[in-house]
């Protein structure tokens, strides 16, 4: 039977897209060519674990990176640097059923935070990820067959939040928790070593956060970008469907329509010979909550 | 005759289904930008998920699932944007061009109103045509759970297009029916 109702939603679908374009054909040989062709065999903990779960759906390693973003998060609350070395690369109190973990310093040896884990009995890795700013302090809690650990949480810092997602001083680890995981803790790169996970230059946190630069010309934005500190490592361009590639250089003429940081100080821009529609810049002005 | 390679199979799943899950993607995304994001992450999911992914039509359903979770985490990431799908972000940036806006009724603005998960029930069924067994596995719940949530979704829709006054003669007795019970 149809319901009536459905019938109403059917026809408030929004249009579905243009379906297998050249563009789709490109992506699909770009996935392929990105990463080694994966096994075929699933991995006997997967399989068991696909058992008990049901349709939980997995994280792949590659889109843990892009959500490191999202999911948990964390910032350190004491000073990173001083002159006395601090005492425990980790501080773990217990409450209400959770051991309740901050990082006392964000540099330190990974293998110190594991010893400090097993310690308790966790069998928990955490990790270090060069990151653009509006990530650092992030952190991504997952198996080793990249599933998002759900049983984790974050203590948020109370008040307002000026990165991506959400600013969490720490994590929480349910006592007796018995799984395997890794954590991804995103922290600052040094100088000149690359961002392992980045977002674009405009989200928050991020340097060019609210700063009216789409549509704008190359030789315009590069100026916007030096008051800032920073410069121009490359380019993407997209002009038209036999005309994609990365560049070194494009004319100042052209129109930048995004960019992300790949490094500390350098840039990469997505530019064109024609400007985006304007209302998908005002679209995406409003969406990062800037007025 | 061996096993398929895994390029093949990759070939194979991402040729039967970019229609559906591209469409899937590109109704619940802003921009063009966001939607080629959001199938270049699916679709590397399944590259690196590929001995996960069941086999037939379900490889759809799982596909959905995939894609239902990345736009969970890319809205909260804002603007992340990837590196790959230049190409495919061209093309469908000229779509979005040729898109005419369509005139907001008192439909769309109902179906606004509602929370993010039951548009998301609601969509299944009006925009990927899936019954409730099938939304269970997007959902990742039971049967009777899709069937009780989908139901729960249908009284609140019936509900907002009476509050909008709108004529539900106009969708059928089902509609009235379900407003009634529902207030």
């Amino acid at each position: 039977m149809t319901h009536d109702l459905d019938r109403v939603v059917a026809a408030i679908a929004p249009d579905p897209g243009p379906g297998l374009v050249p563009g789709a054909h490109d992506l699909m040989r770009e996935i392929m060519d990105s990463s080694p062709a994966p096994a075929l065999q699933p991995t006997v903990e997967s399989a068991r674990r696909r058992r008990r779960m049901g349709w939980r759906i997995a994280v792949p390693a590659v889109a843990v990176l892009a959500a490191s973003v999202t999911v948990l998060g964390w910032t350190s609350a004491l000073p990173v640097f001083g002159p006395e070395p601090v005492a425990a690369a980790l501080e773990i109190t217990q409450k209400d059923g959770y051991y309740v973990i901050q990082v006392n310093d964000l540099r330190a040896d990974p293998a110190k935070y594991q010893a400090q884990l097993k310690a308790l009995g966790l069998d928990v890795s955490l990790r270090l990820v060069p990151a653009s700013p509006g990530l650092v302090g992030n952190l991504f809690a997952t198996t080793p067959t990249n599933e998002v650990v759900e049983e984790f949480k974050t203590i948020d810092r109370p008040g307002p939040c000026d990165k991506v997602g959400n600013c969490p001083i720490g994590l929480k680890i349910p006592v007796g928790y018995k799984g395997t995981a890794l954590v991804d803790l995103n922290r600052d790169a040094e100088q000149g070593e690359k961002y392992d996970a980045f977002t674009g230059f405009d989200a928050k946190g991020e340097p060019m956060h609210c700063v009216p630069y789409v549509n704008k010309k190359v030789g315009e934005v590069r100026t916007i970008l030096a008051e800032r500190g920073l410069s121009i490592e490359g380019f993407a361009t997209g002009k038209g469907p036999d005309d994609v590639k990365e560049v070194a250089t494009v004319p100042d003429s052209w129109y930048v329509t995004s960019g992300f940081l790949v490094m500390p100080g350098k840039a990469k821009l997505v530019a064109g010979s024609e400007p985006k529609a304007d209302h998908l810049v005002k679209m995406e002005w409003r969406k990062r909550g800037c007025s | 005759m061996g096993p398929p390679e895994p390029r093949q199979l990759f070939e194979e799943i991402y040729l039967a289904h970019y229609p559906a899950v591209s469409g899937y993607i590109a109704r619940r995304t802003d921009s063009p930008d966001d939607t080629a994001d959001v199938i270049s992450e699916t679709f590397t999911t399944a590259w690196r998920r590929l001995a996960d992914i069941p086999s037939g039509e379900e490889a759809k359903l799982w596909l959905y699932g995939v894609a239902r979770r990345i736009l969970a985490n890319h809205y909260r990431a804002e603007s992340r944007r990837s590196a790959l799908a230049v190409r495919l972000r061209a093309d469908l940036t000229r779509w979005a061009h040729s898109v005419v806006e369509r005139e907001t009724d008192a439909a769309r603005e109902a179906f606004a109103r509602l929370s993010d998960d039951d548009r998301e029930l609601l969509s299944l069924v009006g925009w990927e045509g899936l019954n409730t067994a099938e939304i269970a596995k997007v959902l990742g719940c039971s049967g009777g759970a899709a069937r009780l949530r989908l139901h729960r979704a249908r009284k609140r829709l019936a509900a907002e297009l009476a509050a909008a006054d709108l004529d539900l003669n106009r969708y059928g007795s089902r509609a009235v029916a379900l407003a009634k019970e529902s207030s």
